[in-house]
């Protein structure tokens, strides 16, 4: 007996050492323990709940344009998300979801001193703690602060019914490999020029770049309740966009994205430039392309522009926030268990996958940003409302999270509060139709409803959604690839200018065919809590009617001078 | 013709370039700015008669530690472009219009605001960007040409607003160094890394951060007058930033800044008034608050330059578009304005002072203009005003100032006939006090850069809750003693001085030191060298904001042992 008592010991700690070789989580631990145990302001209540995440963030980006080299940036950062809950489960001091947006000159000042504290890039646990200290005593006061306000808010305003603010949910542990981007940096600097050097030729082309850019990215996770997770991810993208200006000074664009988990995913050079011809070609002919009126009537929309189509319309839509949120429209508030799709359409969320069908989603997570593991989550089946997308902020008749509590945590004061969040948003039919078929049946939708022409959407960008994090990829006008379809010739013809935002589309009967064609689409959604990573996947979708406006036009004509002379250094021969 | 101007005018560009073969970003902005001076022009519009091109590379490595641990590293590395395209003529063109705010701006002006370049010399890019930015700027001339026609046409004719748009100047040609950074990033790591440690002494310091920065600029600049210059420069500094918090939950915080030229610096010096700083900021934690109070205030040097950014330059600045709404001393050019012992003078030409790098050194100016020595007040009488190409009345050229934003000090010095050491200038206080038959003034002895970060929530007292009268911005007195007339002194925190009537204030300067330091101001891209200053009549106050109780429970470090 004797004997086995210290081997079992020596078991633990060969465990303990070897399990989980983790020091930031030991030191974020270690301070965790000991706030729960001691923090407390006299007279008021201790923390119910503290968490912490630590996100390291390793990012290479490079950035040409037309064969020059624009920049080549390294980063490298740590932030740290604590967050501390007084009450408890039923009622705590975070806000409510319709209060995260709203400006509080008081939670500024808050996140600014949040911001003073520097976190250190190694893992040196006395360094990690003394910030998680004097953070963790800043959000308990503020914490007890928020907390009054809540409960002042509460006694005055009428007694409604309301969910409770925190999930319970069962502590996980996972450990997962810490990781590291692998990207030949001069390597992809190189490329980035090559692609880039294609527009040379196009002078005509005002703006043009092509960016390469790795992100490594580590999460470490700990809270009150035993959760302990490290999990690390690496996101590959490769981005080309293009853009001119038509003769009355409308700007066009179109772009290319290619995602990856790995190196290997990222297109060969041969695919990147045919694609790059491809694109050229298309902004040319968007250039050149009439202007789209205001139009209502049929509208077939290919895979990619239909996973943005199915995100703003109903993705969004059920995310558990908005359902019982004052300022959203809880439209599907009182509809579980109705239909509210096509009987042969189902929809779900699923975050645990890294690929469909051999195309690599960016919505994938294994561990939500409240330390919950994702899962699949049937949304709706067979056109039925089941489920919403939840957070650990419950709405009534769903208690638990299933793992969509998401969050841009590096950027504090602006969306480092989780919420329900898509991660991988799928559309399946069981009745999959050749897009040959599609269009003839849009034709004949058409006829049927006496309107001269019906759209074709190739690819769209949409409302919030966009594809990359920088304020340059956003600054230009929703771009889209549309066609209007005769519905007498059937002859297509490119359009531009067509916007396709808040077009208020969830009725059930709208989409009346769906297509054999499922695709990809991975960008960035921007909402209260930030940017997120999201992949969207749908087949082609007719549409019985569409609403779209017209985009206004730019105020400035094309430029007055032909293009530089591209060719030897003879300049300064007028072109006039 | 027009093609035989151009070869003229590409003749003399190659005949005053350097032989050793033109700069290609140089000959690429030259030729794209031919071509525009000569054929851009729009139906029924006037033609431009000055475009300039200015290219701007910054590269910068940057590393900051806190505790003994990185905390942070940055590399950039940009070239951004700015093309200035006026039309009408010198006497009155587009210029001088409202500027628009960020959100005001449409999509098109974002763009071609500061629009990033390639960094390499691969020239196409540039040449399609130049053509794209300089067609944007050329249509908004026009545009603001337009709107500032028909406003001039309503408005009362100002008879005394003379003065031309746009002042003349001599082109300059001048092929300088180009410089790049080459750094031992480990060995800074290591070197930042050892002086963040030293503050794990102090536990009273509950924030603080060691920063290095080097910083590459190089400058390519064309004018369609002939001007061609390339130059470049490069700066290091050491930034140090300290937060604790009194007991009773007021920030205290403090900062120190060393810059170099050559990337050497006095490391003893330094960990000695990181010493310095640290003790000061832990004796401040146990000190009285400070009162409001009007009267004497002596200020000690370096800090005393904060003064003088606060006070004394944005008087001495000047421009058609400062002076629309504040030009205190217009007219005031050959009167006494401040005691008679008082110079001040703007030398860019000098990169340092008494072994202390000089940020504020240049030898052009961002218009292209060659900076030079420039006497604003001599023995207390006006002579001057730092000057761009925006001319004001009775100065129809610039002196070399004009700079990033508008109007800006290089190196400005405050210079006394009769200087005093500092016991003496003790003494002046002290006397002062009795004549005004005060009990007590204030001795100022270290003040706070304004852009440090730490200082962000402190101090924001002014304005923000409502009726509050604003505080001064750039001057901050960190460490502060009341001096009784009998020579006790007692050191107080959280002093707040008063903004108001910049007149007066000159008149109050009664006396400087012999001290001499050099205060760096404007992100490292201005420097102020003054002595102590005593000021017979200021007025403070108790700052407030960013009040918060002291941590609950004790430093972990403490706790693990």
């Amino acid at each position: 007996m004797r004997t086995v008592k210290p081997l079992l010991i020596g078991l633990l700690a060969c465990i303990n050492l070897w399990g989980t070789p983790s020091p930031i989580l030991d030191a974020m631990d270690a301070e965790l323990d000991r706030s729960m145990a001691e923090l407390k302001l006299e007279g008021e209540e201790s923390p119910y709940f503290i968490s912490y995440q630590l996100v390291d963030r390793k990012e290479f980006s490079t950035k040409a344009v037309m064969g020059a080299l624009m920049n080549s940036d390294d980063d490298h950062g740590r932030f740290l998300n604590v967050q501390v809950r007084v009450g408890d489960y039923e009622f705590d001091n975070m806000p409510l979801p319709e209060d995260l947006m709203s400006w509080d000159p008081d939670q500024n000042d808050h996140d600014n001193e949040y911001k003073k504290v520097p976190v250190p890039l190694s893992d040196d646990p006395a360094a990690l703690r003394h910030a998680l200290w004097l953070l963790t005593d800043m959000r308990y006061k503020w914490a007890l602060k928020q907390y009054a306000k809540k409960e002042g808010e509460r006694a005055r305003e009428v007694e409604e019914e309301r969910s409770p603010d925190f999930t319970m949910e069962e502590p996980v542990e996972y450990i997962g490999d810490e990781v590291d981007y692998s990207a030949e940096k001069a390597a992809w600097e190189e490329k980035v020029k090559d692609y880039s050097s294609l527009f040379k030729a196009y002078p005509e082309i005002l703006d043009s770049r092509v960016s390469f850019s790795v992100e490594a990215k580590n999460d470490y996770f700990t809270s009150s309740e035993g959760t302990r997770i490290r999990q690390g991810k690496v996101y590959y993208w490769l981005r080309v966009s293009a853009s001119t200006k038509a003769p009355d000074g409308m700007w066009v664009r179109s772009y290319r994205n290619f995602f990856g988990w790995r190196e290997e995913d990222m297109p060969s050079d041969e695919m990147v430039k045919m694609e790059i011809d491809n694109l050229i070609d298309e902004v040319l002919a968007l250039r050149d392309a009439p202007v789209m009126e205001a139009y209502v009537g049929p509208a077939l929309i290919e895979p990619q522009a239909a996973g943005v189509f199915v995100h703003e319309t109903y993705g969004h839509r059920l995310e558990s926030q908005r359902i019982e949120s004052k300022e959203s429209g809880e439209t599907f508030k009182d509809k579980v268990g109705t239909r509210i799709m096509p009987k042969f359409v189902s929809l779900y969320d699923d975050p645990t996958i890294t690929q469909y069908r051999g195309m690599p989603v960016d919505g994938h997570y294994l561990y939500d940003d409240e330390g919950v593991p994702s899962r699949r989550t049937e949304l709706i089946r067979k056109g039925i409302l089941v489920n919403f997308i939840c957070s650990r902020r419950p709405v009534k008749g769903f208690p638990s999270s299933n793992g969509h509590g998401r969050a841009q945590m590096e950027y504090v004061g602006y969306g480092d509060v989780p919420v329900s969040r898509q991660g991988n948003l799928i559309l399946e039919t069981t009745k999959p139709v050749p897009f040959k078929k599609l269009r003839k049946r849009l034709i004949s939708l058409c006829r049927k409803q006496d309107r001269p022409y019906g759209l074709i959407f190739v690819r769209s960008e949409g409302g919030a959604t966009m594809t990359g994090r920088g304020f340059m990829e956003s600054f230009q006008s929703s771009p889209l690839l549309v066609y209007r379809v005769d519905a007498k010739t059937g002859k297509e013809e490119l359009v531009r200018g067509v916007k396709f935002g808040g077009t208020p589309l969830v009725a059930l009967d709208k989409i009346v065919a769906t297509g054999d064609d499922p695709d990809v689409f991975n960008g960035y959604c921007g909402a209260e809590s930030g940017m997120v990573p999201v992949g969207l996947v749908s087949p082609s979708l007719l549409l019985s009617e569409i609403e779209v406006a017209k985009e206004p036009a730019g105020k400035l004509k094309t430029p007055i001078l032909s293009p530089p002379y591209q060719g030897e250094e003879e300049t300064t021969s007028p072109e006039l | 013709m027009k093609f035989v101007k151009a070869l003229i005018l590409s003749l003399i560009a190659v005949c005053i370039s350097r032989a050793s073969g033109e700069n290609v970003i140089l000959s690429a902005m030259q030729s794209e700015l031919n071509r525009s001076m000569e054929n851009l022009v729009m139906e029924e519009g006037e033609r431009p008669y000055f475009i300039s091109y200015w290219v701007y590379e910054y590269a910068s490595f940057a590393l900051e530690a806190s505790m003994g641990c990185l905390t942070d590293q940055d590399d950039g590395h940009y070239r951004v472009l700015n093309v200035d395209v006026r039309v009408g003529d010198y006497e009155f063109d587009n210029s001088g219009g409202k500027e628009k705010k960020w959100w005001q701006l449409e999509d098109e002006d974002r763009k071609y605001r500061n629009m990033q370049v390639p960094i390499d010399d691969d020239t196409v890019a540039l040449k399609h960007r130049l053509w794209l930015v300089t067609d944007h700027k050329y249509k908004k001339a026009l545009e603001d040409y337009g709107n500032k026609k028909k406003e001039k046409a309503l408005s009362v004719e100002d008879a005394e607003d003379t003065t031309p748009d746009f002042s003349k100047e001599e082109p300059e040609v001048y092929a300088g160094d180009e410089v790049s950074l080459s750094i031992d990033r480990n060995a800074w790591e290591q070197r930042i890394k050892n002086l963040s440690k030293l503050f794990t002494e102090y536990e009273d310091i509950t924030i603080s951060r060691v920063g290095f920065k080097a910083r590459a600029k190089n400058n390519y600049f064309v004018n369609s007058e002939g001007s061609k210059i390339q130059k470049g420069n490069a700066l290091y500094s050491i930034d140090i930033e300290v937060q604790s918090r009194s007991d009773d939950g007021m920030p205290l915080t403090d900062h120190l800044k060393f810059c170099s030229t050559d990337g050497d610096f006095d490391f003893p010096r330094i960990e000695a008034e990181i010493a310095d700083m640290a003790d000061r900021l832990t004796a401040l934690k146990q000190a009285e608050e400070c009162e409001s109070y009007i009267g004497p205030v002596l200020i000690a040097s370096p800090g005393s330059g904060a003064f003088v950014a606060e006070v004394l330059v944005p008087l001495l600045s000047a421009s058609k578009k400062l002076w629309k709404d504040g030009g205190e001393l217009k007219n005031k050019v050959g009167q006494r304005i401040m005691s008679a012992s008082i110079s001040v003078f703007d030398d860019p030409a000098l990169d340092s002072y008494q072994r202390q790098a000089l940020a504020g050194h240049y030898q052009f100016d961002n218009q292209g203009v060659a900076a030079r020595r420039v006497d604003l007040v001599e023995n207390g009488v006006l002579r001057g005003f730092l000057l761009s190409r925006s001319p004001v009345k009775g100065f129809e050229k610039s002196n070399g100032h004009g700079r990033t934003n508008g109007v800006q000090a290089g190196n400005l010095f405050v210079k006394s006939s009769s200087p005093q050491s500092f016991p003496q200038l003790k003494n002046r206080l002290m006397s002062e006090c009795r004549k005004q038959g005060k009990s007590y003034g204030y001795m100022v002895t270290s003040a706070l850069l304004p852009e440090s970060s730490v200082s962000g929530v402190v101090f924001t007292s002014s304005g923000s809750d409502g009726g509050g009268r604003p505080a001064m911005s750039r001057f901050k007195p960190v460490e502060v003693y009341k001096v009784y007339t009998d020579g006790r002194q007692e050191l107080e925190r959280g002093m707040e001085v008063m903004a108001g009537s910049p007149l007066s204030m000159l008149s109050k300067i009664k006396a400087l030191g012999n001290d001499p330091g050099v205060w760096t101001v404007d992100y490292g891209t201005a420097s102020i060298v003054a002595p102590s200053i005593l000021v017979s009549e200021l007025e403070v106050r108790k700052a407030s904001g960013g009040e918060q109780t002291q941590p609950i429970l004790p430093a972990p470090g403490e706790a693990v042992e």
